[in-house]
């Protein structure tokens, strides 16, 4: 399965392949793909309209997903920066990167499958079901985020592999609800500037 | 296993596994994370009673499935009812842990995997009577959101604290990988989750979002 499957069997491998090809290029496009795919998604699911107004509201929704994916991403490599630093991780930029970049990928399988998945279901006549994918599915691609993280984390430093897989799970699980209580706050205002 | 989880590990890992000792331990646990629900009351204990019953494996285990219907003030029905919910969570994260290990070409049995869980979070169970007992206080100051806190610890041992315990028994009883003992814990407790919101996905949606 090449990549694919060492990101899912061995990740060790894939984080390796991870840090020889990252660059700032794709790191923006993967951000943009990501942004626009989350919140067709999240459109897809929670709303129903008829064209255009449906297209216009999925672009004005990709342009905020980009921006909270953003918001999402960098907020979690600073935050865990800012952890390492504290815990005297070295090299700790150089981590944090990586570990960004271990945000990205699934990130993006995850969003850009479920998108297929998605249409798929709309095809069939079975909206009810997206917005249930949508809101349950995600909590697998977390997963996915946190074992790899700890896998890059704990490979420079073994000694101290329960602290920093502490680090890691404490960081992003606080990462999340931050972001769970921006992402309100941005929709609540998006909703009472449309209504 | 709560100040010095890896020592403890350590010599656990070295004697045999006994099952009875688990079980007691399960009890003692459970008793007193329901004693702790019961110590504070109110919406506490509403919104625990509330949630471990509509569970659908619950109600599928209980007497709910024959209409049997256990109200508020049966205190020691409901009592006893959380305590054996406590047990049946036991063994249903155990078997799902097993599943998932033995999913992932891990070489463990289901002996062990009871063993592993009964040590990695039951044992925290003292934290949660404490977390109890500050919820008391916080009964009379933030009457509004004390519960949320109650649950926020309670998932903060589940999802935080267990699968770094659960990654070092396993990696000290067979050697397993962090990757491995991460996602089969994980993907463990999504099982629960997913069964958790067939019948609370909207309600509970709305919570965490």
């Amino acid at each position: 399965m090449g990549f694919l499957g060492d990101l899912i069997n061995r990740p060790t491998v894939a984080i390796e392949t991870i840090k020889e090809k990252r660059s700032l290029l794709k790191f923006i496009i993967l951000l943009v793909a990501i942004g626009a795919c989350m919140m067709t998604n999240f459109f897809l699911s929670h709303f129903v309209g008829g064209f255009p107004t449906v297209l216009i509201f999925i672009l004005i929704l990709c342009a905020v997903g980009i921006l909270l994916e953003l918001f999402f991403v960098m907020g979690f490599t600073v935050d865990f920066y800012i952890v390492l630093k504290l815990t005297k991780y070295k090299p700790a930029g150089d981590m944090a990167k990586t570990v960004m970049w271990c945000v990205l990928v699934p990130s993006f399988i995850y969003h850009f499958s479920l998108l297929l998945v998605n249409l798929l279901l709309m095809g069939a006549g079975l909206i009810e079901v997206t917005g249930y994918l949508y809101d349950t599915l995600k909590y697998l691609m977390y997963i996915w985020i946190l074992g790899l993280c700890c896998v890059a984390v704990s490979q420079n430093q073994p000694e101290h592999k329960f602290r920093y897989i502490l680090c890691v799970i404490g960081t992003f699980i606080l990462n999340w609800i931050i972001w769970v209580y921006l992402n309100t706050g941005f929709f609540s205002l998006i909703f009472s500037l449309f209504s | 296993m709560i100040y010095r989880p890896t020592n403890a590990i350590e010599d656990i890992v070295k004697k045999p596994i006994n099952l009875s000792y688990s079980f007691i331990v399960i009890v003692i646990s459970s008793v007193l994370l329901i004693s702790g629900v019961f110590l504070v009351g109110d919406a506490l204990y509403t919104t625990f009673h509330d949630y471990a019953f509509s569970y659908p494996l619950e109600y599928i285990t209980s007497g709910q499935f024959f209409g049997y219907y256990l109200p508020y003030n049966s205190y020691v029905l409901v009592f006893l009812t959380d305590v054996i919910f406590c047990i049946k969570a036991w063994l249903l994260l155990s078997i799902l842990l097993f599943g998932f290990l033995r999913l992932f070409g891990q070489k463990i049995s289901i002996k062990q995997t009871l063993q592993v869980i009964t040590w990695s979070i039951f044992p925290f169970a003292i934290i949660m009577f404490l977390i109890s007992v500050i919820c008391l206080i916080f009964k009379f100051v933030l009457p509004m959101i004390y519960h949320y806190i109650y649950f926020a610890a309670l998932a903060g041992v589940f999802i935080v604290i267990a699968p770094i315990i659960i990654y070092t028994y396993l990696d000290r009883l067979k050697g397993i990988s962090i990757y491995n003992a991460l996602r089969s814990y994980y993907l463990s407790l999504f099982v629960i989750f997913a069964i958790f919101t067939i019948n609370h996905a909207p309600k509970f949606m709305n919570i965490i979002w």
